[in-house]
């Protein structure tokens, strides 16, 4: 009995996070026109109060990506952060309070360091997802 | 566990020492999440900036390879792709998963010429081994309608190809099968840059030579995603091997990055990233990379 009851309990915990999941991808999808080519990834991760999201990625000259960037953490502000890999800052939509997205066009092939954060150090553990496409 | 260790004695000490640690973490935790609370190796250039506790290794898509291939016009090279007839000698998971990526990334390129026969072939080989690697959440009969109904629109098929590849990337994460998904990943990349050094060694173009030099970043990205699984099988750890042995040839590349301050619109919400970055690639570093990256492919494909 106790044995089905962790199994039970498991298996909710799991349809609810799948749930989770699923809504915060319908909520990236609203910033993330049809114009836009993913690049065939998802990236989603849970994020605790003293924790941050780090990517890094390439980014191909001549084109304009988008990123949009969700969370379902409550009582905070999802940040996100673009950094070239000399350390240079270069953008944060914090300074665009706190746009959900943003368009990014390269000249030339550069790698970035992208982090995601909430900004409230009280806020409500949930889950973070970021899409990256390139405009078509 | 001594035959993966004899063969990981062959790399040099630093990149031997992250697979081996990263393969440790793994093997300690319950299942091998990308999402974890450990210290993972910090991006080398920030690691004093931040304290990284949780890493995402997103890699390039393999969809812009074609765009780039597209737009310089480059004839149609049938070696390039891998057979279909190749599928029914994937009977493991390793195999399948890894082909799928590779056959979409196939699929793309067929798509730009035009191939509507061959197109239909390919889907068909995908949805075969998505069945056998049960992710017809993602590949069901509505995108297969979908993908037919637009196999003529360049455009259309691209986006419905590179979301179906996202959904079912999404479905393997949340059950976990990160070892999957990661494998399907390892295909494309290494078909997208396969099909790269073939172009480069019969065209010459130096623009996709410099798109294969670009690649550094990204295979460190794939060897990061895939080091957790090292230990899983042999199979895993003889690809991670000659990807690692791969990563050190693109060391040879010379690279330059010069930093200029970007313009943002802010009406628009665009950013114009103006920093330059230069890639010297010899004719030496192109031939090897070639031979190996077609060295890994056909461990992959035969």
């Amino acid at each position: 009995m106790q044995r089905i009851l962790i199994i039970l309990t498991l298996t909710l915990f799991s349809l609810n996070s799948f749930s989770q999941i699923e809504q915060l991808k319908k909520t990236c999808s609203i910033n993330f026109p049809s114009n836009y080519i993913s690049d065939g990834q998802e990236y989603f991760a849970a994020l605790k109060p003293d924790q941050r999201i780090e990517f890094r990625t390439t980014f191909y000259a001549d084109n304009t990506y988008r990123i949009s960037a969700c969370t379902n953490a409550k009582k905070g502000k999802l940040v996100f952060t673009v950094y070239d890999t000399e350390k240079n800052l270069l953008f944060t939509n914090e300074s665009f309070n706190y746009s959900p997205f943003w368009d990014f066009r390269f000249t030339s092939t550069v790698t970035c360091i992208i982090q995601v954060d909430v900004k409230n150090p009280q806020f409500i553990p949930g889950y973070v997802m970021l899409l990256i496409g390139f405009k078509q | 566990m001594i035959e993966t260790l004899t063969m990981s004695l062959r790399l040099p000490k630093s990149k031997l020492a992250l697979v081996l640690i990263s393969a440790f973490l793994a093997s300690c935790k319950p299942s091998p999440k990308q999402d974890n609370e450990t210290t993972q190796p910090a991006a080398d250039t920030l690691s004093t900036l931040v304290k990284v506790e949780n890493a995402i290794f997103p890699i390039p898509s393999p969809w812009q390879v074609v765009n780039l291939i597209q737009k310089n016009n480059i004839p149609f090279n049938e070696s390039c792709i891998n057979s279909t007839k190749n599928y029914q000698r994937y009977t493991t998971s390793f195999k399948q998963a890894v082909n799928l990526g590779i056959y979409g990334t196939d699929l793309s390129y067929l798509n730009i010429y035009d191939k509507t026969q061959e197109s239909l072939q390919y889907l068909g080989v995908i949805k075969k081994l998505s069945e056998q690697l049960r992710i017809t959440e993602s590949f069901d009969e509505k995108i297969f309608e979908r993908i037919e109904n637009n196999i003529e629109n360049k455009d259309s098929l691209i986006k419905i190809i590179s979301d179906t590849y996202a959904s079912s990337d999404l479905y393997l994460k949340k059950n976990e099968r990160y070892d999957i998904s990661a494998l399907v990943v390892a295909g494309c990349w290494v078909e997208s840059l396969f099909i790269m050094t073939k172009i480069a060694q019969e065209h010459n173009d130096r623009e996709i030579i410099n798109r294969i030099g670009e690649q550094k970043h990204p295979l460190d990205n794939l060897v990061e995603l895939l080091t957790p699984f090292y230990y899983k099988s042999t199979e895993f750890a003889n690809l991670l091997d000659s990807l690692i042995d791969l990563a050190y040839e693109f060391d040879g590349i010379i690279y330059s990055y010069t930093y200029r301050e970007p313009i943002v619109d802010e009406a628009n919400r665009v950013i114009t990233i103006r920093s330059q970055s230069r890639v010297v690639m010899s004719e030496y570093h192109l031939k090897i990379i070639s031979k190996k990256i077609e060295q890994i492919r056909s461990s992959l494909t035969e």
